[in-house]
């Protein structure tokens, strides 16, 4: 094994972690994304890939599905997987095994930086950074949109918990902007 | 209506309908107002994006450790990225840049090329398409190969420049430059989305995915043994120039390993995933203590590139064809690409084109300043008798003066002549001779080595 060290988006050896009012901002260095986009006539094939991955079906747009392995929607017949770290590091093999050549899979761990949201009241936060429906925005949807510039996917795991998915070289202005709103909000 | 959104002329436009029609004003009636209904400063349109909320920045992952050596930045295509690292003692940033390129020739250097694009190409026509996107050949780039490739507009303009590494028959990764990263994804999308809807492709951005850095000169493989696990050969033979290959590093982590030269010095580029980027830096920093190993910067990096005779983006410049910059043959006349049949065109290809040329000062004090027109001795200087002009100047430190790529009309016939370097605008009026663009190691011996 190689003794590498580690760092997150931010710079750190440790996740950054901010409190303010109710809500924690948290950064999620733990978790390994792979993208999974079917190739021509691989289309079914994919979905039955992506079911045997995460449990349920595979997602429709603006969905996320899964236990421990997730799959959530990114475009006509792509989806992004996560999962843990720790436990699937090499996610994109394991992904690359199960759809045998009828999808393309790719490495997207390090692409992405990860903040996630928890607390009571985090519609009023959102809404300060980008035009969602926090009404309509109910646990296992997705959506994309820009916050601050910046191309994101919104996760909603739970009414109190809301994961964003940011491009990982922008990670600091990504923190900054939701703190930002959070100082903004309470 | 602009930006009072016609609060103010408005009703200055009343008033001359008022009088025209022989009104009043009240019974012009007024046009229905938009937004703001009052007055508002301009500021408050801008909000919280202002300063650096404009636009975002990004990071490499050795940023904290480029700060940590006293790195000076410069921001390219939102990234930062270093320009040179400044040492005790040097007090201008030539010492540093010239310091930074004697000892990559000499032993070795490390740079970081993380911000250059990497497009992740897979799919059963991934070398079809490939083929359509690059004017070069590239469907018979065996597995575990380099080749550089240059794209072309659909006018048949060069439009960005970078390699195409072979991982599988069906996967490549194809890099672009820093500054047209997205811009040639975008490219890439729409062909592949509008133009071959057909074809069996997919593509998806893995540019910060990976850390990636340049390891280059003659020790570059000494250093790269020391990280690069043992199973894996190095050798000439075994990982000639433009090999790519899957390898683990320090011990079992996943690398990319690519055998390419930006510097014309026997180099790599080695890749790990990002979260790992800090520590490689680190690692490649301390096993190459003992050769000397020095960090260098994006000036260093240009110096290098220039001497080498290596176009960028001042070459690439939104006005030049493959046929400017000399690599007209790699424009393949067997195949179909975007912007193949439009740099045919006659106008592109005239007797007296802009060729890609290197100057060096007859007087070695001089500069050979950027942006300076080439004038025929004895001609005068104006735009009609304009001979070319300079793209990219450096000091050689290899070489002990100034040097400079420049486009010259029927330059490629033209070595040896010497010609008026003017620039109007300072004064600058020196004369210059026409030489090769690759100042070093034309044969490519360094690079092969």
């Amino acid at each position: 094994m190689h003794n590498l060290t580690v760092t997150t988006a931010l710079g750190g050896t440790e996740p950054r972690i901010d409190m303010h009012g109710p809500i924690t901002l948290s950064e999620e260095p733990g978790y390994a994304l792979a993208s999974v986009a079917a190739r021509k006539g691989g289309e079914r094939a994919t979905i039955l890939a992506i079911r045997r991955l995460i449990g349920p079906a595979a997602p429709k747009p603006g969905h996320i599905a899964g236990d421990k392995v997730t799959a959530f929607w990114i475009g006509p017949d792509q989806w992004m997987l996560e999962a843990p770290y720790d436990s699937h590091e090499t996610l994109f093999e394991q992904a690359a095994a199960e759809v045998k050549g009828k999808a393309s899979v790719t490495e997207q761990t390090g692409g992405w930086c990860r903040f996630d949201l928890r607390g009571v009241g985090l519609a009023s936060v959102l809404e300060r950074l980008c035009p969602i429906n926090m009404i309509t925005f109910q646990p296992g949807g997705v959506t994309r949109s820009s916050i601050d510039h910046l191309g994101c996917f919104i996760i909603c795991r739970a009414l109190e918990h809301i994961s964003i998915l940011g491009p990982r070289s922008s990670a600091a202005s990504l923190h900054h902007g939701l703190l930002t709103a959070m100082r903004s909000a309470y | 209506m602009a930006t009072d959104q016609g609060k103010t002329s408005n009703m200055g436009g009343l008033a001359i309908m008022a009088e025209l029609t022989g009104k009043t004003i009240p019974e012009v009636g007024t046009t229905i107002f938009r937004p703001p209904y009052t007055p508002t400063a301009i500021g408050a349109f801008a909000g919280r994006d202002r300063g650096t909320d404009f636009r975002p920045t990004r990071k490499t992952p050795s940023h904290k450790w480029a700060e940590d050596q006293g790195a000076v930045f410069v921001e390219v295509g939102m990234w930062l990225r270093a320009q040179w690292f400044p040492q005790a003692g040097e007090t201008h940033w030539r010492q540093s840049v010239d310091r930074e390129v004697l000892a990559t020739r000499k032993s070795v250097g490390i740079c970081d090329v993380t911000t250059l694009g990497k497009i992740d190409v897979q799919g059963a026509d991934a070398a079809t398409f490939l083929n359509k996107i690059y004017c070069n050949a590239f469907g018979k780039l065996a597995i575990g190969k380099t080749r550089y490739g240059l794209m072309l507009r659909e006018d048949g303009i060069a439009m960005d420049d970078g390699t195409a590494a072979r991982l599988a028959d069906d996967h490549f990764v194809v890099t672009t430059t820093t500054a047209n990263a997205v811009s040639v994804f975008r490219h890439m999308e729409f062909a592949r989305q509008c133009l071959w809807p057909d074809f069996d492709v997919q593509l998806i951005s893995t540019t910060e995915a990976w850390a990636q850095y340049a390891v280059a000169g003659p020790n570059a493989r000494n250093l790269l043994q020391k990280i690069v696990d043992s199973e894996f050969d190095l050798s000439n033979e075994a990982f000639p120039f433009m090999a790519c290959a899957n390898v683990t590093v320090c011990g079992g982590l996943r690398a990319r390993l690519f055998r390419i030269s930006f510097s014309g010095e026997l180099a790599f580029e080695i890749a790990v995933p990002t979260r790992y980027g800090d520590a490689m830096i680190r690692r490649l920093m301390q096993a190459g203590e003992e050769f000397e190993a020095v960090a260098y910067g994006t000036e260093a990096l240009g110096v290098m590139r220039i001497e080498k005779g290596h176009a960028a983006g001042n070459e690439l410049n939104g006005t030049t064809s493959a046929l400017n910059l000399g690599m007209e043959r790699m424009v393949s006349k067997k195949k179909d690409s975007i912007g193949s049949t439009l740099s045919e065109r006659s106008g592109l290809n005239t007797d007296d084109a802009l060729k890609l040329i290197g100057l060096r000062p007859v007087d070695v004090k001089n500069p050979v300043p950027a942006g300076s027109h080439l004038i025929t001795k004895g001609d005068p200087v104006d735009a009609t008798h304009d001979q070319g002009y300079v793209t990219s100047a450096c000091y050689s430190p290899n070489l002990g003066h100034s040097i400079a790529l420049a486009y010259l009309k029927s330059g490629d016939s033209r070595k040896g002549e010497i010609l008026r370097l003017v620039s109007p605008l300072t004064g600058f009026d020196h004369e210059v001779e026409v030489v090769s663009a690759h100042f070093i190691d034309p044969e490519g011996e360094r690079l092969r080595a």
